[in-house]
């Protein structure tokens, strides 16, 4: 599966199974985050390396967090971050989900580049989510020289969703 | 001059004193007198300060008459007086004084007259006259009196010179009278090391601490001491070891006995037996070595005191000492040997029975005469050098004096050997460590050892000198090899000690030999000494696999290394190294503040350490941070002091790092030409590719296209075949840059292809990094930029500004912000791509600026200008808008314009608006300023 994340009056690069219409909360972007089967042409585009549920399903999420490693990310930073997600802060949040979730995991291999995006039911559930796993202790054999964190965050309202 | 005075060009230092009877002289020439005393133990230098005096009378014109007090008994009186006036008409006055044994009055009286009389002779005299008496504390009453008469008469300096450790009763009353007439005296103090260093110049340096240590500062003794190690031709070697080599000079052996002779026997014991105590003693030594009551020992010790044999230590009123080391040898050699044997014997036994303080080692040895006191003394040496690890060059002296006795057998000398070796190596001095090391493998090669002490003694040997690069590891390498089979044949199931040696031949080999030699010999000494558990053997592997790991490839395997080796409890190197790697991986992880918070645990690690190659570490990494940072000075000074004690190291690589660090600093001062001398010396740094690419950086610097073309032409044909060892990715991103300035298209694309999965780290050594230059981004920037790909160079670029923005690498985000401003310049079509290359050069220039770097600095200002003149090339106005442009900058009106130009007001008031439009202006005033900062429309 692949991604596109592209202003709101840019036209799909292909056909979309899913569309999300994201409007930033605290700044001006508004984008539309599209999922597509084949690989997009012509435009920038990710790889989407997961895509997980969280919690119940049937509700709706609202709000969305993207979370950007602007890159070029090392190889070994990746790998500690990839085995961050899968081992310790994907089953954190899986194991305290309540309400409807859902984390995107996005890479772009020229790039070097990677975004996760979770969507959740409303603000305080996602930053309930982000305190969770900062408090998360590390496991044995992680080492924090290889997590830096991510570049930056931003926080979207979802204002339209087409699947 | 009298016989035996020295030469005047021998006088060194005493400055102020040289001022003070300069002056003096000075006076007297005017008409003033004085009388100075010049005090002090002998040799200290009295009479040379005198020479110098009266050689600058002599230069002004001054008349200088000299004489000398005698010690023989038969000297008559007023002797110096009598060589003083030798053929002046006041030495007939004096002999034709009475003899004395008429009437004491009248011969006071005869004597006054005369004094008056050879008083009235020599004062008033035009210009002045100088009298120099040497030795005064051999001289009669009656020559002092005649001196303290002669106290302050107009145009008279006379000079008296006198030992300060002799008092007898004619001097002291002498001093009594001289003080009434206002006499005053000059004490001599002992020279200090810069004195020493300066008369023995032509003495290798390190000498000159012992020499100030050995002679207490007295100049004599210095002198004589230089003379020594001239004449033993080890002058301009470097010293073996930490004491005196070669015994008591004659002279001195002479005078010390002479003054021991004027003691009392009780005074004359406790000074021999403050020499057997090792220099100290107070009533407790002299009742255990002299029988000496308290009451008598305080006597004796007053007596030697005021003799200027001893003197008071510290405020226990008993405790007494020589005033320089080399006193207290000459006491000690002077005593007959029976008396010293029986003395050392009784005081090692009175500490062991704490008797008597102290450490009964040099007591043990200076007794050790048959085998059984022998072994004693070889156990006592290993023992006290074991507890003096704090202080190694200690260690190592007690351990050279036990192998200095003879008839010790192979296997104690092996581990005196051994122990001294690892002493010495964590002095840093890592050669003498090698050579003792060799000496035990060829020790332990002989018949003497059986099997397992073979192996045993030829494995400690292997492991001594660790962690260090240069030619040492071929001799380490060596020594594992010999180890290696003695070990499997006599000691297969001593998994610890094989892992170890196994470690070190593959450090040693890859270090010697080449990387690529490193083989598994890593992975198998990681398993046995995991299935030992033995930490040392841990240590060991653990150093052999971060080598294996240190390509670019294995941060993160090298991070976890790291935090093993760090937790390891021993050896108490371990966390210095654990702490060293983490440092290396977070540099190329670009994580400046990882490297930072190692860096605090590496400096309490080197102070708990206290070896200097820790502190070396820790200096030469603060300096590292600081260059990564921009901080530049600091950069300097941290260099300065890793550099000091990488001197003291003997490391070769130790310098060789010192220099590729400032090659960097130079680099981003501007300065690289200082660098030229140093990239000529390095001969041993040639065979290195990494050298060749990093010296082909500078020599762009510099502007030698010549010099860097040499360079490429090095580095370009063994690129692809360099192992992925901790230096490639250095020496491919210096490859990439010196591509890009020269236009090298092939080594570009290589680079950029070989750097591309790597465009994320930093570019930093693996193993034992010396810097970190920055993000790999503006490598493959410089890479794509030699094969002519501007826009991925672009990107490049623009990445690395990212990272380190990020990172706080201010120097290289300047330099990475130059290129890309430039590269904007060149490409760019439109106003964003200016305004973005302003943006850029506009803060490397401030950047620049703040942190020192002058040569960024011209580049960014020289972009910056032509970013305006671009700017002002695409401001797309007709040659008629241009013209009235031109004419609104001069403040004129539409009706002056129109009327120059010809045209009606309402033409010029449409070009106006086309100008104002086009130059995104509001008002015809802001034109001017338009102008001022972009220069003339064009």
């Amino acid at each position: 599966m692949y991604a596109t994340i592209l202003p709101t009056d840019t036209t799909s690069p292909a056909a979309a199974t899913e569309e999300f219409a994201l409007r930033q909360i605290a700044g001006p972007r508004d984008v539309v985050l599209r999922l597509h089967d084949g690989a997009p042409t012509g435009t920038d585009h990710w790889d989407v390396e997961i895509d997980t549920p969280l919690g119940p399903p049937g509700g709706k999420t609202a709000v969305a967090a993207v979370v950007t490693f602007s890159g070029p990310m090392p190889p070994a930073v990746r790998e500690a971050a990839d085995r961050a997600e899968r081992d310790r802060i994907g089953p954190a949040m899986a194991a305290r989900a309540t309400s409807t979730g859902r984390v995107l995991r996005l890479w772009q291999a020229d790039q070097q580049r990677k975004v996760v995006i979770v969507f959740a039911v409303d603000q305080p559930t996602l930053q309930d989510g982000f305190r969770t796993v900062e408090k998360l202790e590390l496991l044995p054999g992680e080492d924090l020289a290889l997590l830096p964190g991510p570049d930056h965050v931003e926080i979207f309202e979802v204002t339209a969703v087409t699947s | 001059m009298l016989p035996g005075m020295p030469r005047v060009d021998l006088l060194v230092g005493r400055t102020a004193e040289i001022a003070a009877l300069t002056a003096d002289l000075d006076g007297v020439r005017g008409g003033a007198g004085a009388t100075v005393l010049l005090a002090g133990e002998p040799g200290i230098g009295k009479t040379t300060l005198a020479a110098a005096l009266a050689a600058r009378a002599r230069e002004a014109d001054v008349p200088v008459l000299t004489g000398r007090a005698n010690p023989e008994v038969g000297t008559p009186p007023l002797w110096p007086w009598w060589q003083a006036l030798h053929g002046r008409p006041e030495h007939d006055v004096l002999a034709a004084l009475p003899a004395a044994d008429g009437d004491a009055a009248a011969l006071q009286g005869h004597r006054l007259r005369a004094f008056e009389a050879v008083a009235r002779g020599l004062a008033e005299r035009p210009g002045g006259l100088l009298v120099v008496l040497e030795d005064m504390h051999w001289a009669d009453e009656a020559t002092l009196a005649l001196l303290a008469h002669l106290t302050g008469r107009p145009g008279v300096l006379a000079v008296g010179t006198y030992r300060s450790t002799e008092r007898p009763p004619a001097l002291r009353r002498g001093l009594v009278a001289l003080d009434r007439a206002g006499a005053r005296r000059l004490d001599l103090a002992a020279w200090t090391g810069t004195e020493v260093a300066a008369v023995a110049d032509d003495v290798h340096p390190g000498w000159h601490p012992v020499l100030l240590h050995t002679s207490g500062g007295v100049p004599l003794h210095v002198r004589e001491l230089a003379a020594s190690l001239r004449a033993a031709g080890i002058a301009t070697d470097p010293p073996t070891g930490p004491g005196w080599p070669l015994g008591v000079p004659a002279s001195l052996a002479d005078i010390t006995a002479d003054r021991l002779d004027r003691l009392s026997p009780a005074a004359r014991d406790a000074v021999g037996a403050t020499a057997i105590a090792g220099g100290e003693a107070g009533c407790a030594e002299l009742a255990v070595l002299c029988g000496l009551d308290a009451d008598t020992a305080l006597a004796a010790l007053d007596e030697a005191t005021a003799a200027g044999l001893l003197t008071r230590a510290g405020p226990a009123p008993d405790r007494h000492t020589f005033p320089h080391a080399l006193l207290r040898d000459a006491v000690h050699a002077g005593l007959p040997a029976a008396r010293r044997l029986a003395g050392h014997r009784a005081a090692a036994a009175a500490i062991a029975s704490g008797a008597m303080g102290g450490e009964a080692v040099t007591h043990l040895l200076a007794c050790a005469t048959d085998a059984a006191s022998r072994t004693a003394a070889v156990h006592a040496c290993l023992a006290a050098a074991a507890a003096a690890r704090a202080a190694p060059d200690r260690a190592v002296a007690v351990l050279d004096a036990a192998l200095a006795l003879p008839g010790v057998p192979v296997a104690d000398r092996c581990a005196l050997q051994l122990a001294a070796a690892e002493a010495e190596f964590a002095a840093g001095l890592a050669e003498a460590a090698l050579a003792r090391c060799s000496t035990v493998a060829d020790l332990a090669d002989g018949p003497e050892l059986d099997g397992p002490e073979r192996a045993g003694a030829l494995a400690r040997a292997s492991l001594v000198v660790r962690g260090l690069g240069g030619p040492v590891n071929a001799t380490v390498l060596d020594l594992a090899r010999r180890a290696l089979p003695q070990l499997a044949a006599h000691a297969p199931h001593d998994d610890a000690t094989r892992a170890r040696v196994l470690a070190q031949h593959a450090l040693a080999a890859a270090e010697a030999i080449g990387f690529d030699e490193l083989g598994d010999d890593p992975a198998e000494a990681f398993r046995l000494a995991e299935r030992s558990g033995d930490p040392l053997a841990l240590f060991d592997a653990l150093r052999a696999r971060q080598h294996a790991a240190s390509g670019p490839d294995g941060v993160a395997e090298r991070l976890d290394i790291a935090r093993r080796m760090a937790d390891l409890p021993r050896p108490p190197d371990a966390e210095l190294w654990g702490t060293l790697w983490r440092i290396d991986a977070a540099f190329q992880l670009g994580r400046i503040a990882v490297a930072e918070t190692e860096l605090a645990r590496l400096a309490v690690v080197a102070d708990r350490l206290g070896w200097p190659i820790a502190h070396w570490h820790r200096h030469r990494m603060a300096a590292a941070i600081a260059l990564l940072q921009g901080r530049l000075d600091e950069c300097e000074h941290q260099a300065d002091v890793a550099l000091d004690l990488a001197r003291r190291t003997e490391d070769v690589s130790a310098i060789a790092i010192d220099g590729a660090l400032r090659a960097e600093l130079r680099r981003l001062q501007g300065r690289s030409a200082e660098m030229l001398p140093v990239f000529a010396a390095a001969r041993a740094a040639e065979a290195l590719p990494i050298f060749w690419s990093s010296v082909g950086v500078s020599m762009l610097a510099v502007g030698d296209e010549h010099a860097a073309r040499s360079r490429l032409a090095q580095i370009a044909p063994v690129l692809a075949g360099l192992p992925r060892d901790g230096r490639w990715l250095p020496t491919v991103c210096d490859s990439a840059e010196l591509a890009a300035g020269l236009g090298d298209a092939d080594v570009g694309r290589w680079c950029h292809e070989a750097l591309a999965p790597f465009a994320g780290y930093f570019v930093a050594g693996g193993s034992g990094s010396v810097r970190c230059d920055g993000s790999v981004s503006r490598a493959l920037g410089h890479a794509a930029d030699a094969a002519g790909d501007t826009d991925t160079a672009r990107r490049h670029f623009a990445d690395a500004v990212d990272a380190e923005d990020r990172a706080g690498a201010l120097p290289y985000r300047t330099l990475s912000e130059l290129r890309l401003a430039e590269l904007l310049l060149a490409g760019g079509n439109d106003t964003t791509d200016l305004d973005t290359a302003a943006a850029h050069a506009a803060r490397a220039a401030a950047t620049a600026r703040r942190i020192g770097m002058p040569g960024a600095l011209r580049r960014a200002d020289a972009t910056l200008t032509a970013v305006a003149r671009a700017r002002s090339e695409r401001t797309g106005l007709t040659p008629r808008e241009r013209e009235i442009a031109a004419m609104l900058a001069e403040g004129r009106t539409n009706r002056d314009i129109a009327s120059r130009l010809v045209l009606s007001e309402r033409t010029v008031e449409t070009h106006v608006a086309n100008v104002l439009g086009k130059l995104g202006l509001a008002r015809r005033a802001q034109v001017a300023g338009w102008v001022a900062e972009h220069g003339p429309v064009r």
